[in-house]
């Protein structure tokens, strides 16, 4: 250690109030500022009002309100009904393992030397960036099942008549309606994942991958032993991401669907309980419940796969 | 460098992208047509509105002293962009000049006004929400006048008032019954309309084989269509007391022949049969099924009378002829006579804390007056004597009963709705678990009349449960 950096070590406690250290600190204060309080104003007092709200008898308009302490949790916990809505999520929780493995499996090899990897990059991602109702209207038309008198056959049907197939009612056949619902979710968020493993992936050090081509090691073997264990927190961090995501789905079956032919979810049936049937207090009850089963689960899972390394 | 600019082009790319995503998702717009009306009118009233207020004009008469600016909270955006609101604007300041509209109409108005209404500021005068309880309706609107007196010139008051008092008014009305092309019907070589619900699916099945339209369109992907099908059951009861006597007499709603039997059990035969409609309901579209249904590609849907206007509108712009759009109660005659009932549309209601409160009094009292709005859009006007819409004329030639239904027993007020509610029966609700829904898609996967059966049971249950612990 040289003797100009001790003395500045000696005097940096000192220096606390400098200016250089103020200015320092009112710029982050000033970074920080606008989104703790986009956060607070839009995310912790609704949240808070929410846990209000659950223990209340309360409509749309805020009017009529009682409490009513624990009787919307009871509400909750004696109709099956809701909970049958969880059936749904199995689906899209399927979807999502297939969706991280794809997207493993694509950040792997847009990680290794191919040509237009920025490129493919842009095109996997972009889906991401697509407003969900777009999506929803895209894939609507997509699976579109034509009469031929008000409107033809959408895009798969389409490919399906030209290989000689019969046309496929795909959103109004029980069961079916879930799938293609399921393919539109991993469709429009694989991209997030394949970003979030490519840039795992590339913090992996270079000379790792060469100290294993020294070895000869082959390209499976480099994915076994260098990069899976090197972004095992990342894989973790989506699976947990995964899990909460099938338990609230919402928008994608929403719009294209509205949950009917068995597509509804839990959280689909909290909003209709709060703006359908003018039962706010026990919408905010549904979605305390969901959010403590979120907090259990994540909870879980992280025990599990610590347990398991 | 050269990276970091790239990365600033690119975030700046995206956040511009999400921007103009973001405005293309609120569905709102408004606009200010005042400034356009007063330069328009020209007259001198309306310059000395310009001038800023002081008018000498306006002694003719008294109330014209009015001044101020108003904004309207309402849910025709449509109107809004063709310019009748505008239209409307330039009556309403020939008799107040010195007031100012502005408009401001929402595509998802149910739940925009009743997130606004949260706090004071929600215009000065809106569509009534339909979901607010009766009883609330002082908290938030300011009384018109009194029961007794306006209910000598207006129609569905009922629902709209407490304590004697009015707190809205009646924009238009509408009939219940069947929209069907004309001329589809004909070509298909049917003479005289059904009276009998048997005889309307056999119409159907004769139109399926004898032309090329879909007999009947569900318009089943947008959730409120099937909604349509709830207006029809007090006019196939012919009973104004109907919904009374399900509260006094305790009747369950699906009994056989019940009038809700009718309509439904009509409903689920219908879906039923895949030849009688539309290939996928799923992806059918409201927008495209007004000029489908102008050229004849389409043969019948039950909607309100207050569509017959838009699908003539949609016969001219596709170029065949609106007389073609013909209108039809629903066909479940008692005692060989057919019924079909009238009920109001939005209401229209005034902000009690507006600054303004007079002129946005006289505004909404002149719009569901004097404005003609019902006329123009072939509503039945709200005002009692007045003449029935011409697209309504039809009714007249075939002899149907059209009646307004009485109001509740004070008691009762509300009891409906609440019951509704609570039970989550909904009669006219569009949840996805409503039963008309599972009705709809048990006929759709070929599931039965035990499936409607199974469903109608469990309506009973939930409404009678619910029935029980809330009249006692």
């Amino acid at each position: 250690m040289t003797k100009k950096n001790i003395r500045a070590e000696r005097l940096a406690p000192k220096n606390k109030l400098s200016k250089a250290y103020i200015e320092k600190m009112t710029t982050v204060c000033l970074f920080l500022l606008i989104p703790t309080l986009l956060l607070v104003i839009f995310t912790y007092i609704p949240a808070a009002e929410m846990v209000k709200f659950s223990f209340e008898e309360r409509d749309q308009f805020g009017q009529n309100v009682k409490f009513v302490g624990l009787e919307n949790y009871k509400t909750v916990f004696s109709t099956p009904e809701y909970f049958a809505a969880f059936k749904n999520s199995i689906y899209y929780l399927c979807g999502s393992f297939i969706q991280l493995g794809l997207a493993l499996f694509i950040a792997t090899i847009l990680c290794s030397k191919i040509r237009f990897a920025n490129f493919f990059k842009g095109v996997v991602f972009f889906p991401y960036m697509i407003n969900t109702v777009a999506v929803a209207l895209i894939f609507r038309r997509f699976f579109q099942k034509g009469d031929g008198i008000t409107n033809t056959d959408g895009t798969l049907n389409s490919i399906i008549d030209l290989l000689g197939g019969d046309p496929v009612k795909f959103l109004s056949t029980e069961g079916l309606v879930n799938i293609c619902l399921v393919f539109v979710s991993i469709w429009r968020y694989i991209g997030f994942d394949i970003v979030m493993f490519i840039g795992a992936i590339q913090s992996i050090s270079p000379d790792i991958y060469e100290a294993a081509d020294l070895d000869g090691a082959n390209r499976f073997q480099i994915f076994r032993y260098i990069i899976a264990p090197g972004i095992r927190p990342i894989i973790l961090l989506q699976m947990i991401l995964a899990v909460k995501g099938a338990i609230s789905v919402y928008e994608i079956p929403f719009i294209i669907t509205g949950g009917r032919f068995g597509s509804s979810t839990f959280v689909i049936q909290t909003t209709e309980t709060a703006f359908k049937f003018q039962k706010v207090g026990l919408a905010s009850a549904m979605a305390v419940v969901l959010f403590l089963i979120i907090v259990a689960v994540t909870i879980i899972q992280k025990l599990v796969l610590k347990e398991d390394k | 460098m050269n990276t970091k600019l790239k990365r600033t082009a690119a975030m700046c790319a995206v956040l511009v992208m999400t921007g103009s995503l973001l405005t293309a998702c609120g569905g709102t717009t408004e606009n200010n047509p005042t400034a356009d009306t007063t330069a328009a009118a020209g007259a001198g009233e309306t310059s000395a509105a310009a001038n800023g207020g002081e008018t000498t004009a306006a002694a003719a008469d008294s109330t014209s002293g009015l001044s101020g600016t108003i904004k309207v909270l309402h849910h025709r955006t449509d109107r809004d962009q063709d310019g009748t609101m505008a239209e409307l604007t330039k009556g309403f300041n020939e008799l107040y000049p010195n007031v100012k509209i502005e408009y401001q109409s929402f595509t998802n108005y149910a739940d925009d006004i009743a997130t606004m209404m949260q706090s004071d500021n929600y215009g000065d005068v809106v569509m009534t929400p339909q979901a607010l309880k009766q009883a609330d309706l002082p908290n938030f609107f300011a009384p018109f006048g009194s029961y007794d007196e306006l209910s000598q010139k207006y129609y569905w008051l009922e629902n709209y008032s407490v304590d004697g008092q009015v707190y809205a008014l009646p924009t238009g009305g509408t009939a219940s019954g069947v929209l069907y092309n004309k001329k589809v019907w004909a070509d298909a070589g049917i003479t005289s309309l059904p009276t009998t619900t048997e005889e309307f699916i056999a119409c159907l099945k004769q139109i399926e084989e004898n032309t090329d339209a879909i007999p009947y369109y569900t318009n089943y992907n947008a959730g409120w269509c099937i909604t349509q099908w709830q207006s029809l059951v007090v006019g196939a009861s012919g009973d104004p007391d109907y919904n009374t006597k399900l509260l006094t007499e305790r009747t369950d709603l699906f009994s056989a022949g019940s009038p809700y039997d009718a309509v439904y059990g009509t409903l689920f035969d219908i879906y039923a049969d895949p030849t009688l409609h539309e290939e996928d309901p799923m992806t059918t579209d409201w927008e495209g099924c007004k000029p489908a249904f102008a050229q004849g590609k389409i043969a019948t849907m039950v909607l309100g009378s207050w569509a017959i206007s838009q699908f003539q509108e949609a016969a001219v712009q596709v170029g065949t002829d609106p007389a073609d759009v013909g209108y039809m109660p629903f066909p479940n005659s008692i005692d060989g006579k057919i019924y079909s009932v009238s009920s109001n549309d939005y209401m229209m209601s005034v902000n009690k804390n507006s600054s303004n409160l007079d002129a946005a009094m006289a505004y909404a009292r002149w719009f569901c007056t004097d404005s003609g709005f019902a006329q123009n859009e072939g509503e039945i006007s709200g005002l009692k004597g007045a003449a029935m819409p011409e697209t309504l004329s039809s009714f007249d030639e075939l002899g149907v009963q059209l009646f307004v239904e009485n109001p509740a027993p004070a008691e009762l007020i509300g009891k409906f709705d609440e019951i509704a509610k609570a039970s989550e029966v909904d009669p006219w609700g569009d949840a996805s678990t409503n039963y008309k829904f599972r009705m709809a898609e048990a006929a759709f996967n070929g599931q039965g009349r035990e499936a409607y059966d199974k469903i109608a049971a469990d309506v009973n249950t939930a409404w009678a449960a619910s029935r029980d612990e809330i009249l006692g």
